[in-house]
């Protein structure tokens, strides 16, 4: 009897002992984040991660019915509303209110999401001595395009927006806006610094052009440059581009230009999800009468006769007799094998930039040279017109039937071109809807400020 | 001889002289003339000094007559002091005089030498056990029409001389219930007695023990056996709506398996959303701790059983009592996780006695109660055409409702064709027990079966098997106990509940199947809502949970035990989206998919313990410490699987074309603690309790893992004292009690505090992703709530009439939230310990009568209330937090801050809501400056239980008092194309119109769908959601004993039971239980069966 009583109290010391017992470390099925940043394998995951989110959210960027261009395509002229939901209709009518679901959730919070992000991998990259010096480059590059590229579009869609560039939750929260100046001289310092950064080619990324190298930061930092009117360096970083001829150039046939690792591609988003193509494939081609959008009026008649791009990059569908146009510069709606590539920056859009730079430098001449390259491959004669403000019209038109539906080009050009008050006041009346000017940026959402207490509400709203 | 007769009695006089010296006559003059007294081995002269204190009688005696007596046992309750002498003296070779109120104990005379030779007089001896097999002490044994008394000794036996051979003797008890036996010339009578326990003395179970109502100093409520098998209900929670104060159980779902949400005491954690909910109880199943929340898989199993809830997986049937333990005395050695109260579920154990064999068989139907009152097609059409006119538009192409595409002559009853079923059930149940006195087993199994309301072959189907044993050795030193059971549980549903689709089809959408019996989809112009019954959702889930307690007795009075257990649930789902369920036109377009969910939590518990018990001349003493391993590994995940060839093969996932992971999920949770209990008692009047744990649990970083929690709990009984000894005939039992303690709430995600990337769910560039997985905060630790109570508790009339009322008074502080953050950071939200503090009071009462108690009828009534508050006590810098718009301080957590609706304009047909900041706009979130308390005012229950013979009726009504969204929260935009409830016929038309609900519109872009919205966010939506439910009603038949004997039985019960039978509500919605119009409201449902026992 006495023996047993001690082997109890033995095993309940022996329990005691166990101090550790509640120390369970990391979770499978995470890593802690000190050991991602270990090696170049997994550093560059934590890389990937933030494009497989991008394409696979349905939102930002992501091309589906909830991402920029298609909800700046229903804002602007481009799309006409058939969902006829709370969601997406206040977009088509210009009423977005700050409690608008998609406008926190796929344009604001996404957008920050990735710079946290890219921050985060900064961080990591800073501190990490094991990754080696090529991969190090290459992947801060990659974080500093994607901060400068959300900060953009977060800018734009916007107006003043708090720069993020650590992070520290505790600063984060509470930031207030920053000026629309500041945050472009952020952009344009981390597009700088990504293009010394990035690798010239796509061998990094197995050839595929799914990931930004330097040529995607001179892209981004032309356009970045032509929104801020700076001409000469938009021009500057723009040729650069074009002038890496062998990697990039138009493509002849308009049907190939979105295809995956297309010559015109600077920098696409792979499709992801299981048995789909691109999102814009999926929500853009109609088999049925459209459930979300098709194409409006004001766009198709803005091609002129004899567009090729008309031609190509738009098709139609019956149903009951009415006839629906739908987007048709993605070919393939869903399925395997994935031979279509999201489209983010193309060099077209580089010519048109450096049209408009030179353009804006008096260089007509250098300007109609780069439209023409655009409209002769749309089987369009040269372009006319020989005085300036012609020239930008003629500017803004090309870009207007080149770059439809793709990334919210139109409605950004019309913003920053200070056209958007004459082009949608006319527009809201086809829409049946009214125009305000305070409308050029979104609001705010409302839980955003609501959460940080030195967020105000743009005026208006 | 007549010297030494003279000395002899001059001895006697001297001794009795002398013993007047020693004796401590006491001078009592109580009216009190029964005892009532407990003592183990107590010697005669101390036994007959309690005997004074209780009563007004002296006891005289010589000592030396006590010198070969032995102590004795004794277990008196109310006993006259004959019984009381005659228990006592039993065997002793003493006997007794009664004179006045004097007793003299004397050396016994054998005057009986002869009485078994009276003619027709016989001797007759036997023992009295009871169910249990345990000796009944201190029953007493009369023989009708005669005053011959006995008196059971310790053992149970009794001995009852010179009666007559044919004589009926009956049998009582304080605690047992009468019996009669007719004698019939028999000298042995053995008899086993049904225990008939005062409520004050039945035992309660409570961490760690037991205990009874009487001595127990914390506030426990609970349910038996009894009342759980009275409900037709297939989830232990639904047996305790409205049955326990303090305790809110709310039916989420009347979809089999679905969800419930109890709140024991009030909201003490901020964090309230279904997947993050810090307001789960501690769930403890004989012993070892039991997954609060539900393992199916949030993917999937939202839309149709909103979660589900875990205690699904536990048979009703195998439950014989459930406690809930609410004040800190009762919770805080729970540590860290008894915050929110602590629900112990005990299963059945075996008996001893004859093995008893028990089928119990029953079948009914469920419909839904009530219905909404919605829009005919006559009234809808006009509403559209109305709201095409007021928005000065002609119905477009798409608007098949109105333009002709549709048959307008269609009407369609959506809630009758949808949810118009009756669902049946068939419940089986089988238990085998018994046992020895020293060795009792159970073995048992139930299989049940449920259909749904909803057309098509959908069901629910448990079986499962219990069984254990209990052991204790010859020497009584070594117990073992040993149970287990394991469940299986088939729910073979759709994945999307069709109760939402009622609201959202107009009355002449089209037909649901075409001319071919295939499913209609009017060339594509609706989604035909009977697609959602082909999208399968099927959960199949087996439980095992396992434990034993060994314990051995170390030395006198110390236990050393042991408790382990295991449990270990599955979960498989899968939820197919066939083709069949996708109209053929978009065939080309879509794959079908499947989606498949697999999850386990597997924990083991280990707990030894010490106790040790005492007992003192006026005092027992019981002192507990043990000690908590516990590890719970929860593992799961979820996998899409497209591009099927054919339906058929759906739920193959080799047949998919493309399988990829949509999450993964693992966690693993440790728990060590340290725990001691205190229990002192002192002269059955004055009780403390005092309780510590110290925690260490692994949801917490480095140096934030340990924490220490406490409580102290004090009673006292002054029904006990002598100041109350007057009285005593009317209040019979009184007692105070108190507590004060601290308890704690880990609640939260585990690994929270470490900083970690996941893995994205779709590789990139042949890289596979990772991502931040959220921001860490290492420094957060335990919520604690500070529990105050003050109780009283009253027995009148023996006990006849009980109430009892408590009064808590609850503090949260030390809030762990998902704190909200502005999404610039990166995320919305961290895990934060917040400087807020919650307060939850409320009032208990119960109140428990014997209305009639008779021999062939009794009427017992149970009333109990609830009246719970809360409020936000403190919360700094609320203004500029992310709460501002949903707390005040001072204010309830249940409160809405909302719009406040004046009225619909006459002249512009909108609704108008007060201008607050007098902006000239409705602006949020300025003007949202009204606040509604929504949630319960106070809640309870009524019930009466008549027995006349063998009939026995049980009916139960359940209210509460709230305030809830009414279905103008969830409603489409009146106009648009969704049905309506006829409260919109009352709508603006005209200018000048005075009316409450606004003028029609079908365009979300104007002015009336942003009136619309603010409506939505006003308190125009919040309604009386008060309801008084008749939730049960049970009625049962006995076979009378002759039937029984004849057919070889020992019980045959024929039942009727009903559940959510009526309500009485003013509630706008389908259901004030459940609230809002997308899920399935609790069912009403009747049953009927039979119970045989052999």
């Amino acid at each position: 009897m006495k023996h047993q009583t001690y082997i109890f109290f033995l095993f309940i010391f022996c329990l005691c002992s166990c101090k550790k017992f509640v120390d369970v470390g990391a979770p499978k099925n995470q890593i802690a984040s000190a050991q991602v940043y270990t090696d170049d394998r997994t550093a560059t995951s934590a890389i990937t991660g933030i494009y497989s989110q991008m394409i696979s959210s349905g939102g930002f960027v992501s091309g589906s019915q909830l991402s920029i261009g298609f909800l700046m395509g229903l804002s602007a002229d481009e799309l006409k509303d058939y969902s006829n939901g709370p969601d997406l209709a206040p977009f088509y009518t210009n009423a977005v209110i700050p409690t608008n679901a998609p406008l926190k959730n796929n344009l604001w919070q996404e957008g920050y999401k990735y710079i946290y992000d890219a921050n985060s991998a900064l961080d990591g990259l800073n501190q990490s001595a094991s990754v080696t010096d090529a991969t190090r480059s290459q992947l801060m590059g990659e974080a500093k395009f994607i901060r400068a590229f959300c900060h953009f579009y977060l800018v734009n869609l916007f107006g003043d927006v708090p720069l993020v560039l650590t992070t520290d939750y505790q600063a984060n929260n509470i930031a207030p806006r920053t000026s629309k100046a500041t945050v472009y001289d952020q952009i344009i310092t981390d597009l700088q610094d990504a293009k010394k950064l990035l690798a010239h080619d796509y061998a990094f990324a197995g050839g595929e052009r799914t990931r930004p190298n330097k040529y995607a930061a001179q892209a981004l930092l032309a356009r970045a440059y032509l929104y801020r009117q700076d001409w000469v360096n938009s021009e500057k970083e723009a040729d650069s581009v074009i002038a890496n001829g062998d990697q990039y150039t138009l493509s002849d046939d308009l049907n190939t230009v979105f295809l995956a690792n297309s010559l015109e591609a600077i920098w696409q988003l792979q499709p992801v999800l299981p048995s789909l193509n691109t999102n814009e494939g999926q929500i853009f081609i109609l088999s049925t009468a459209p459930t979300s959008a098709a194409l409006s009026d004001n766009l198709l008649n803005a091609f002129e006769p004899g567009d090729n791009r008309r031609k190509n990059w738009i098709d139609s569908i019956i149903v009951l007799s009415v006839t629906y146009f739908y987007p048709f510069k993605y070919k393939v709606q869903s399925g395997t094998p994935v031979a279509e590539y999201s489209m983010v920056l193309r060099v077209a859009e580089q010519y048109l930039i450096r049209a408009e730079a030179r353009a804006q430098q008096n260089n007509l001449d250098g300007a109609k040279a780069d439209i023409n390259m655009i409209r002769h491959r749309a089987n369009l004669p040269d372009v006319a017109g020989n005085d300036l403000p012609t020239m930008l019209e003629q500017i803004q038109h090309e870009r207007q039937v080149e770059l439809f539906t793709e990334l919210g080009h139109r409605w950004f050009d019309l913003a920053r071109t200070a056209s958007l008050d004459s082009v949608m006041t006319v527009v809201s009346a086809t829409k049946g809807s009214s125009w305000s000017a305070y409308r050029n940026i979104f609001p705010v959402p409302q839980t955003e400020i609501q959460n940080d207490i030195n967020l105000h509400q743009n005026p208006g709203y | 001889m007549h010297s030494h007769a003279i000395l002899s009695l001059s001895m006697r006089i001297t001794a009795i002289l002398l013993c007047v010296g020693f004796l401590q006559v006491s001078a009592h003059t109580r009216a009190q003339s029964t005892i009532s007294l407990s003592e183990k081995n107590i010697s005669l002269d101390k036994l007959f000094d309690r005997i004074q204190q209780q009563t007004d009688f002296s006891i005289w005696y010589d000592r030396a007559v006590l010198a070969n007596t032995h102590p004795v046992t004794v277990d008196w309750k109310e006993v006259t002091i004959d019984q009381a002498l005659q228990s006592c003296l039993r065997g002793q070779s003493l006997q007794y005089e009664i004179v006045g109120n004097s007793i003299v104990i004397k050396q016994k005379v054998d005057s009986n030498n002869n009485s078994n030779n009276k003619s027709g007089t016989i001797d007759v001896r036997g023992r009295v056990v009871d169910e249990q097999g345990e000796p009944v002490v201190g029953a007493s044994i009369t023989v009708k029409d005669s005053r011959t008394v006995a008196l059971t000794g310790a053992d149970g036996t009794f001995v009852i001389h010179a009666i007559d051979e044919n004589a009926t003797i009956i049998f009582s008890g304080a605690n047992v219930e009468m019996h009669e036996e007719k004698l019939i010339r028999r000298t042995e009578c053995n008899v086993t007695l049904k225990k008939r326990i005062n409520k004050l003395d039945e035992i309660q179970i409570i961490a760690y023990g037991t205990t009874t109502r009487r001595f127990n100093t914390g506030s426990v409520t609970g349910i038996k056996a009894e009342e759980i098998e009275k409900q037709p209900v297939s989830n232990p929670l639904a047996a305790m709506e409205g049955r326990m104060p303090g305790v809110y159980v709310q039916q989420g779902t009347g979809m089999p398996g679905g969800a419930y949400n109890i709140i024991i005491r009030g909201q003490n954690s901020l964090r309230n959303s279904a997947l993050d909910n810090g307001n789960l109880p501690f769930y403890i199943i004989d012993g070892v701790p039991y997954t609060s929340s539900s393992l199916t898989s949030t993917t999937i199993s939202n839309s149709n059983l909103r979660f589900g809830n875990p205690l699904s997986n536990i048979n009703p049937a195998d439950i014989e009592s459930i406690e809930v333990l609410k004040d800190a005395d009762a919770t805080a050695i729970y540590g860290s996780r008894g915050a929110n109260g602590v629900v112990l579920v005990t299963t059945k154990k075996g008996k001893a006695g004859k093995t008893k064999m028990d089928l119990n068989v029953s079948a009914g139907a469920s419909t839904v109660e009530r219905k909404l009152h919605l829009l005919q097609t006559s009234d809808y059409l006009a509403m559209r055409r109305e709201a095409f006119t007021n928005d000065n538009v002609q119905p477009q192409p798409w608007n098949y409702d109105v333009n002709g595409t549709w048959d307008t002559t269609r009407n369609t009853d959506w809630q009758k064709t949808l949810i118009g079923g009756t669902a049946n059930i068939f419940d089986v149940q089988g238990t085998v027990s018994g046992g020895t006195a020293r060795t009792q087993f159970l073995f048992g199994g139930t299989y049940h079966r449920e259909t749904t309301v909803f057309p098509g072959n959908f069901s629910y189907q448990k079986g499962s098997t219990h069984f254990n044993i209990n052991h204790v050795s010859e020497d009584q030193r070594f117990r073992l106990f040993f149970n287990g059971s394991y469940l299986l549980a088939y729910n073979n549903l759709f994945s999307v509940d069709a109760t939402g689709s009622i609201l959202s089809l107009p009355p002449d959408a089209p037909k649901i199947y075409d001319s071919t019996g295939k499913l209609n989809w009017e060339n594509s112009t609706w989604r035909n809502p009977f697609a959602l019954f082909e999208k399968k959702y099927k959960n199949n889930s087996d439980n095992l949970l396992l434990n034993s307690l060994i314990a051995y007795e170390v030395v006198k009075g110390l236990d050393a035990k042991i408790n382990l257990g295991y449990t270990n649930t599955n979960v498989r789902e899968t939820s197919t989206n066939p083709l069949s369920s996708v109209n053929p036109a978009y065939w080309q377009f879509v794959k079908a998919s499947a989606v498949f969910a697999n999850s386990y939590i597997k924990s083991w518990i280990v707990e030894p313990q010490l106790e040790y018990k005492k007992d003192l001349e006026h005092a027992r003493l019981n002192v507990l410490a043990g000690m908590t391993f516990q590890q719970n590994v929860q593992e799961g995940q979820t996998q899409n699987a497209t591009g099927y060839s054919n339906d058929l093969l759906l739920e193959n996932i080799q047949a998919a074309q493309q399988v990829s992971v949509l999450a993964y999920n693992y966690t693993k949770y440790r728990y060590n603690a340290l725990f001691a209990r205190i229990n002192y008692q002192w002269k059955e009047k004055y009780i403390i309790n005092l309780t510590g744990r110290r925690d260490g649990s692994s949801r917490f970083g480095p140096g934030k893992q340990f924490a220490n929690f406490g409580a102290v709990g004090t009673a006292w009984i002054f029904s006990q004292e002598k100041f109350m000894q007057p009285v005593s005939p009317l209040i019979s039992f009184g007692k105070l009690r108190a507590s004060y303690g601290v308890t704690g709430n880990d609640q939260i995600q585990d690994y929270g505090y470490l900083e970690t990337y996941s893995p994205t769910q779709y590789p990139y560039n042949s890289y596979p992703g990772l991502i931040p997985s959220r921001i860490a905060n290492p420094l957060y630790s335990w919520e604690t709530t500070k529990k105050m109570e003050l109780a009283l508790e009253l027995g009148w009339l023996k006990d006849r009439i009980f109430f009892s009322a408590a009064g808590y008074h609850n503090r949260s502080s030390n809030q762990l939230v998902g704190y909200p953050l502005a999404t610039v950071t990166g995320f919305s939200s961290l895990q934060y310990n917040l400087p807020a503090e919650l307060q939850n009071d409320g009032l208990e009462f119960e109140l428990n009568t014997v209305n009639v108690r008779n021999k062939n009828f009794s009427w017992t009534t149970n009333i109990n209330l609830t009246i719970p508050h809360n409020k936000l006590i403190a919360y700094p810098h609320l203004e500029s937090s992310a709460y501002a718009n949903v707390y005040a301080i001072g204010q309830p957590l249940s409160i809405q801050k909302l719009y406040h609706y004046l009225r619909v304009d006459p002249t512009s047909g909108l609704y108008t809501f007060q201008d607050v900041d007098k902006d000239g706009a409705i602006s949020y979130p300025n003007d949202l400056q009204f606040l509604k308390r929504t949630g319960q005012i106070y809640f309870g229950g009524f019930r009466n239980t008549f027995k006349y013979e063998n009939l026995q009726l049980d009916i139960f009504f359940q209210f509460v008092k709230q305030n809830a969204n009414s279905y103008f929260y969830t409603i489409g935009l009146p106009g648009s194309m969704y049905n309506q409830p006829v409260d919109i016929l009352r709508r603006w038309q005209k200018q000048g119109d005075q009316s409450n609900v606004q003028k029609l519109t079908q365009d979300y872009s104007s002015p009336a769908y942003e009136t619309f919205s603010q409506m939505q966010n006003s308190d125009y939506v919040i309604t009386d959601a008060s309801f008084i439910r008749l939730k049960n009603v049970s009625i049962s038949y006995w076979l009378s004993n002759d039937v029984l004997r004849k057919a070889k039985l020992q019980g045959v019960r024929f039942y009727v039971q009903g559940q959510n039978l009526w309500t009485i509500t003013h509630y706008q919605g389908l259901d004030p239980e459940n609230q809002g119009t997308d899920y399935l409201p609790p069912l009403r449902t009747i049953v009927g069966g039979i119970q045989i026992t052999f």
